[in-house]
């Protein structure tokens, strides 16, 4: 994934970021409210009256092309499974169907003259790093953690709406769906939760373990 | 071959109307059970259990502007956390356990000088666990000591002690504390017609239906031909024919239209708070105080299990949740000498920790990335944090309180126009003196496991409401007699946890079905 271009532009946020949780940390300390924002507003949760139904196709590409960015090789399923995915969402989830189609609306509109399927790997890596900052702080230091934060609460106070609800309705959301098996998978689960087997293998230590 | 007429149930608990109305349509008996919420597919389930392992709970009130509620005691209750109003009831979440009550719960009055005695006996109870644990499938050993006498075996065998509790089991060993197996609802093979558990680990909204649940007796009972279930009926009041008996219950549909149904016989099976509030507010110049309470005594003495929880660390993996269920607890503390001085405890623990959805959801919240960093990441915190700690327990046991009680608060009404329930509630000494024993078996068996109790001490309840409508001999200190017929009301049956006159240390289901069981048997014999 990372390409010199790629490169380029995470030193481009990480610095702005640095440089904005500096800020931030210093005005918790003080006590400063800073940009106060309902909490509604900084957790946007999918609209349980909301529609529910299927993506146009147009829609479930880029909704898949951003999938494809969002979940590397191991975890990701077959094309045709990672639809399935994704339908059953929006038909039964209220509310997934709208964050879904704005996703896709906001995905294509940062793309001109073309649309985000159309765009290589890469290149749509960096279609999402522009729309929503990256930043990997959790490494488990309290510096780290500390500008965690910092770049959560900046990102919250700068974002617009819709960003912010791609962000957490969009993204995080199908992060959850496609990594859903992970922990079990790392630690040498063969069957997962949600999913039936062995009737017997919970009182063994995993296989090959 | 129809000595009452139609029988109305007013249900919700599930288990304890679903028995009543199995057993009378088996015998040709016309029931009508009106119940307040919906009836959830079976299809649904999978879907369910979706929603269920995103940390989403499916059993939430379709109605909440119905379940108003508010609490005046010490301790907030969160009702709703634990009820559920639909066919099927609070068992379509239940964790499945079905340990049976100890002979001297039964007599706590008489052996301990603590409580009330109940006017029947483990003895009588007996036949009815016994015929309950067939009609719901429950998997067990006899290799409990600490236990009852039993005139059956069970219809299935045990689960397997999981991975994580062999290592419970084994530090048990070394400081002298006896796990076994636990009962439960919940098909170690395929039984009654429904699946092996296929340890999805997720029981509280099993997609197989593999664990129990009040659905089946219901679906069982309409089987037969006699009883019709009516969803969506609120039952508001039931009103009296002037001569002592009710005459009919009045119910609304979610529109609020209001219908009346008339029968010889009628059957609260409400859980706890709602059997109670349908007395109240039943209310009538004939009953001021409401209906079969003459004595005073409906809605008190309410009872609930606070179980206390403490995490222990330990530097080996543990390969938690892969069942949704615990497989041992011991139960060699719940009626020791000390009893009358402080409460017994049952002790249970499993591995815990975040669960996968947790864990994921945490990483995609605190570091805003994705793909390849995403997935290091979430691999990082795996390693790190999954499976490693382990939650120790104790279930103490209540006494009945006066002072905890259900009432009508009608400053804030329900959607229906009636007032809200009010819980009072609080811990008595007697439980507290339970939880310190409790904590130094917990801290004894973290010390055991290579591991050290962590932290301060987690409290919950258990979702075990009990109380409010209570068996006894005497009108003036009950509500219903020892055959659950309502003191004042000779063609009104309360039944449920609601009728528990104790609550031991143990979950409370099979104890409702039995005693379920029993009044069907005794409705049966047509001596109204």
């Amino acid at each position: 994934m990372s390409t010199n271009d790629d490169r380029r532009w995470h030193v481009s946020r990480r610095a702005f970021l640095l440089i904005g949780g500096s800020t931030v940390a210093a005005a918790g300390v003080g006590g400063i409210g800073g940009v106060k924002l309902a909490r509604d507003d900084l957790r946007p949760t999918f609209d349980p009256e909301g529609g529910t139904g299927e993506l146009t196709p147009p829609e479930l590409e880029t909704i898949l092309a951003l999938v494809e960015v969002l979940v590397p090789a191991e975890y990701f399923n077959s094309r045709g499974r990672s639809t399935a995915i994704i339908n059953d969402a929006t038909r039964n989830e209220p509310g997934v169907l709208t964050e879904y189609r704005s996703g896709a609306a906001l995905l294509d509109s940062a793309v001109p003259d073309a649309r985000f399927p159309d765009l290589s790997l890469a290149e749509r890596d960096r279609v999402l790093d522009d729309i929503l900052w990256r930043f990997d702080a959790e490494k488990g230091g309290d510096f780290d953690s500390m500008v965690s934060k910092a770049a959560r609460r900046i990102e919250r106070a700068v974002h617009t709406e819709g960003q912010r609800r791609f962000r957490q309705l969009v993204v995080r959301d199908l992060l959850g769906r496609f990594f859903r098996h992970a922990p079990g998978k790392i630690v040498g689960y063969s069957n997962h939760q949600g999913v039936p087997g062995d009737p017997r293998e919970y009182s063994r230590a995993p296989d090959g373990i | 071959m129809d000595p009452y007429g139609r029988c109305v149930h007013r249900w919700r608990g599930g288990v304890a109307g679903a028995m009543v109305a199995y057993t009378l349509g088996r015998a040709g008996i016309s029931t009508i059970v009106l119940e307040a919420g919906p009836r959830h597919r079976p299809a649904d389930r999978p879907a369910y259990m979706d929603r269920y392992l995103e940390g989403k709970d499916p059993w939430r009130s379709d109605m909440p502007e119905r379940d108003v509620f508010a609490n005046g005691g010490e301790v907030d209750y969160p009702l709703n956390d634990y009820r559920v109003k639909a066919v099927g009831g609070t068992t379509l979440h239940w964790i499945g356990y079905t340990p049976r009550f100890h002979p001297n719960d039964f007599n706590m009055r008489s052996r301990y000088g603590i409580g009330e005695d109940w006017p029947i006996g483990y003895e009588e109870l007996e036949p009815f666990y016994s015929i309950a644990e067939s009609e719901m499938g429950v998997a067990g050993a006899e290799d409990n000591p600490f236990a009852g006498p039993r005139s059956g075996r069970y219809p299935l065998p045990a689960f397997p002690t999981s991975y994580d509790e062999q290592f419970l089991v084994r530090a048990g060993e070394e400081v002298g504390i006896q796990f076994h197996s636990m009962p439960q609802a919940r098909n170690s093979e395929a039984y009654g017609g429904r699946q092996q558990c296929l340890t999805y680990g997720n029981c509280r909204a099993c997609p197989i239906r593999a664990k129990y649940s009040g659905d089946v007796h219901i679906e069982r009972a309409e089987a037969t031909g006699n009883v019709e279930v009516v969803a969506n009926a609120n039952v508001l009041r039931l009103e009296t024919d002037g001569s002592g008996r009710v005459a009919r219950a009045v119910y609304a549909d979610p529109d609020r239209t209001e219908h009346a149904c008339e029968a010889r016989t009628f059957v609260i099976a409400a859980h706890a708070v709602e059997s109670a509030r349908l007395l109240l507010l039943s209310a009538s110049p004939e009953y001021p105080d409401g209906l079969a309470n003459s004595s005073g005594m409906v809605g008190k003495f309410f009872m609930e299990h606070m179980g206390q929880y403490r995490l222990a660390e330990v530097n080996y993996p543990l390969y938690p949740h892969r069942t949704g269920f615990t497989t041992v607890h011991s139960e060699q503390f719940r009626d020791p000498d000390s009893r009358g001085d402080e409460s017994g405890f049952l002790v249970r623990g499993n591995a815990a920790g975040p669960r996968y959805h947790e864990i994921v959801a945490n990483v995609a919240l605190r570091n805003g990335n994705w793909g390849e960093d995403f997935a290091r990441e979430l691999k990082r915190q795996t390693e790190e944090s999954f499976g490693r700690t382990f939650l120790i327990g104790t279930n103490a046991e209540p006494l009945p309180v006066e002072s905890n009680r259900v009432e009508l608060e009608d400053s804030v009404l329900d959607y229906f126009g009636n007032p809200r329930p009010k819980l009072f509630y609080s811990i008595s000494e007697y439980e507290r003196a339970g939880y310190v024993s409790g904590n130094r078996v917990i801290e004894r068996l973290a010390d055991a496991m290579g591991g050290q109790a962590l932290g301060s001490v987690h409290n919950h309840f258990g979702g075990h409401q009990a109380g409010t409508c209570r068996m006894g001999n005497t009108p003036e200190t009950s509500v219903v007699d020892s055959d659950l017929r309502a003191h004042d009301v000779r063609n009104l049956y309360v039944v449920g946890s609601a009728n528990f006159v104790t609550l031991s240390t143990v979950n409370p289901t099979l104890t409702i079905a039995a005693l379920a069981l029993r009044l069907g048997k005794h409705l049966q014999q047509g001596s109204t």
